[in-house]
């Protein structure tokens, strides 16, 4: 049976995957200026940021009309609580393409400190990362989720390594502190990045199949485990 | 007789292949248990090997389409369908351990433990006091005077403030939702064990409903409910176990939050979200 109800879950589904491309979109191009060492994107990102915004209130205030005046039970309750949580997620990831770009430009005012080895790579994972949880979303598909929440402990790995590296630099010459302060923020940002991508697979996860996966790990990787031949 | 109207089967999912499971989904004790019930209306298989466990002293809501089986389970807890020409059971029906399709089952014993809310408030065209009065006297209630075991079960539904001062009106005179909550002052009155209730709310406004939904959270701490309900969002905001049926079966029984928010049946997801049924 086809119901209304459908049309707008589609319509719900569709502006959050629009939310999802763009906010993946300004983690790129943050990336690129930081790695380019320009900053002519910074002013499409900024307007980015601003529809990015302008989506999270649509969206949840299409949920709260949903609950309110459709009373969604099952899965296509978890899918619209969900959907909310998730638009606060890509809102949040917005708002660390900004942090990337600010510290971008504050790394811009000195000649670069090092040639970017780890950052890029921890980069492109954490994109990674964001790209398969929103294809998740949009697939339905738990198995790709769960490989999202393991690649996120190769991200706090980098950070680590990036933080232990440029310890280094600042004490053993002061005058590299803002630019390797702004290497660790920038670093830290994308580690956010990872985690609201973290984030976004465990809730398709509970979308999905109902299972929170939340606080689990170790049972996630036991059940792994087990379903290997 | 409840409507036995046949469902669509073209706009229905495969019938469930797995067996009804009808675990108890709580760890309180058990007040009633069923056991491979199966009953039919002369060829009718209106109810087909039917195992749960109604936990004591909890709200627990059978839901499904019309012609489920639903009302027909509740009248078996209490034996009502015995009078309904063609109508036969087979299983066992456990109250407090013991069978009361057994030989010998006291059924007037079982009707004053078991009690019957029923969809339209029947109250007797007489006073609301005599209403209530009615029971007791027929049983030979000797708990007490009368007026006390009246005051008491009225206070028990909150009409005792409404109408203390109205005793010897006539019920018929009475709002539907105070006739609905006088008929269940009656029951209360013979000191029952469980109420059945067929949906309770149906002939009543959603101020009258959220007001028995209330009452039925106060009478939970003393009685074992179980109420029959089309109405999804009544079911998921009054009961504590649910359980879905669909052509005689049950399909799954479980947590109310469960059922509502992550059920294990695809046929149960399919009926809560208005996807079929």
């Amino acid at each position: 049976m086809q119901r209304h109800f459908d049309q707008q879950l589609a319509e719900l589904r569709s502006r959050l995957v629009h939310m999802g491309a763009l906010a993946e979109s300004m983690i790129d191009k943050a990336v690129k200026s930081l790695l380019d060492r320009t900053s002519g994107r910074h002013p499409e990102i900024f307007r980015q940021e601003e529809e990015v915004n302008n989506l999270h209130i649509e969206i949840d205030e299409r949920v709260i009309n949903m609950l309110a005046l459709q009373h969604p039970l099952a899965a296509d309750l978890r899918l619209v609580v969900m959907s909310s949580k998730i638009a606060g997620e890509l809102e949040r990831i917005g708002d660390q393409a900004i942090n990337i770009c600010q510290n971008t430009e504050a790394l811009l005012r000195y000649p670069p400190l090092k040639p970017l080895i780890d950052i890029p790579l921890m980069a492109e994972i954490s994109r990674r990362m964001l790209r398969e949880s929103l294809d998740a979303f949009v697939r339905q598909d738990t198995a790709l989720a769960l490989r999202v929440l393991n690649a996120d402990d190769e991200v706090d790995a980098f950070k680590d390594q990036i933080f232990r590296e440029l310890l280094t630099y600042m004490m053993s010459d002061p005058g590299t502190i803002p630019r390797a302060l702004s290497l660790i923020l920038i670093s830290r940002n994308l580690e956010r990045v990872g985690d609201h991508a973290t984030n976004i697979a465990e809730e398709v996860i509970y979308s999905v199949q109902g299972r929170d996966v939340r606080h689990h790990h170790e049972e996630r990787k036991r059940e792994e485990t087990e379903d290997k031949p | 007789m409840m409507d036995q109207r046949p469902v669509d089967e073209e706009e229905l999912p495969p019938r469930p292949t797995a067996p009804s499971h009808g675990a108890p989904p709580s760890s309180s004790g058990a007040k009633i248990r069923v056991e491979k019930l199966d009953a039919w209306y002369g060829s009718f298989h209106a109810l087909k090997g039917i195992s749960l466990t109604i936990p004591l002293r909890q709200i627990t809501a059978m839901i499904g389409p019309s012609g489920c089986g639903k009302s027909t389970l509740l009248r078996c807890l209490d034996r009502m369908n015995d009078g309904v020409r063609g109508f036969r059971a087979e299983g066992r029906i456990e109250l407090d351990g013991q069978d009361i399709y057994a030989r010998g089952f006291p059924l007037t014993a079982l009707r004053k433990r078991v009690g019957m809310v029923f969809q339209r408030p029947n109250p007797f065209p007489l006073s609301v006091f005599e209403n209530v009065a009615y029971g007791p006297r027929i049983h030979g209630m000797r708990n007490g005077p009368v007026e006390e075991n009246v005051e008491r079960s009225l206070r028990a539904t909150g009409l005792w403030d409404e109408l203390k001062d109205r005793l010897q009106a006539n019920a018929l005179s009475l709002s539907a939702e105070q006739q609905q909550r006088l008929c269940i002052s009656r029951l209360l009155a013979v000191q029952p064990e469980v109420l059945l209730m067929d949906e309770p709310c149906s002939a009543l406004d959603p101020i009258a409903t959220a007001r028995v939904e209330e009452l039925m959270q106060e009478l939970k701490r003393e009685y074992t409910i179980v109420i029959v309900t089309h109405n999804m969002q009544q079911a998921s905001r009054a009961s504590d176990s649910c359980g879905f049926m669909w052509l005689g079966e049950l399909v799954e029984f479980a947590a109310t939050q469960v059922i509502f928010t992550r059920p294990h049946s695809k046929q149960t997801e399919g009926y809560v979200t208005g996807r079929f049924g």
